[in-house]
């Protein structure tokens, strides 16, 4: 029998289907399965601190009562970060980095953008050591589309 | 087998069908395992809309699983083939995409945990889908079912 490219092009829409199937079977029956037509979220039910859009969190900044604490990696701290910030990243917070910030203010936490999970593991760290956390959602990436003020190490 | 005898090495074609097939089995069953984390992983490009995020997370794994695995076996090697070469493309473009708008994340490509990638992730990824094309053209030794499969005649 010769294999044409049709063929094999059927053939894949075939596995294709097969595939679909068994994907959407497995899901159905494990009891971890994920909701299929929901919007996909980073946390489902609310996380147990505030998340602050760059605006609100600006004015706490202004204000006096925010310490900005950014998740990222120290390589992308280096090249922008909310001015005042303290680096901090989920691994060190862990090994005890974190015991010195401030009690008397809020702790705004970012990383990178919406889609960025550090600050989130970094707020749940934090928390556990009795600070006042919130996170800024939409982390440096928002911060620079509101015009937020840079700072730059070296 | 004439002039491309010595490029079109079927021998070459198997080793690089077993070696894929197997790659894709390997990194399909992590994200089976922990589909929540790579629908997490699928978010974090931020390239499939927010809608389609879930779903792909939930059947791509088994794509790449059921594709592998055909490869392996040697059962429709063309047309696993083809899905693991469009599966390469797309991971291809959408590294190529995240690294063009300088998205600090891991690949994901096998497990979550995977360090942020680089430039190498789209080179390895673009090696992979020469590999995949040649299997495509030239894989013609132990497959299933030409080998080992009784044949029934054709009308």
């Amino acid at each position: 029998m010769r294999i044409t490219p049709l063929r094999t092009l059927q053939e894949a829409g075939y596995l294709l289907l097969l595939t679909l199937a068994l994907g959407l079977a497995a899901n159905a029956l494990r009891p971890d399965g994920l909701p299929l037509f929901k919007v996909f979220q980073k946390d489902p039910g609310a996380p147990p601190y505030a998340t602050l859009s760059p605006l609100a969190a600006a004015d706490l900044l202004r204000k006096g009562q925010a310490l900005f604490v950014d998740a990222r990696e120290p390589k992308y701290f280096a090249l922008a970060h909310v001015p005042g910030a303290r680096n901090i990243t989920p691994e060190q917070a862990k090994a005890g980095a974190a015991d010195d910030l401030p009690r008397d203010k809020t702790l705004v936490i970012y990383c990178d953008s919406l889609a960025c999970g550090r600050s989130h593991s970094l707020a749940g760290i934090l928390l556990e050591k009795d600070y006042t956390v919130a996170v800024m959602q939409d982390g440096i990436e928002g911060w620079i589309m509101t015009r937020g003020p840079l700072e730059v190490s070296q | 087998m004439s002039r491309l005898g010595l490029l079109a090495n079927p021998w070459a074609a198997l080793a690089m069908r077993l070696y894929l097939g197997g790659v894709f089995v390997y990194a399909s069953i992590y994200k089976i395992n922990f589909a929540a984390e790579f629908a997490e992983t699928v978010a974090s490009y931020q390239i499939v809309p927010e809608l389609l995020v879930n779903p792909m997370a939930v059947v791509l794994p088994w794509l790449e699983l059921v594709a592998g695995l055909l490869l392996v076996a040697g059962l429709r090697v063309k047309a696993a083939a083809l899905v693991i070469n469009f599966l390469l493309a797309v991971f291809s473009l959408a590294i190529a995409v995240t690294l063009f708008r300088d998205i600090p994340i891991g690949c994901g490509c096998f497990s979550t945990l995977d360090p942020a990638m680089g430039w190498t992730a789209l080179l390895r990824d673009l090696v992979w889908l020469g590999m995949g094309t040649y299997v495509y053209a030239y894989d013609r030794k132990f497959q299933l079912e030409r080998n080992f499969l009784v044949r029934v005649k054709e009308s």
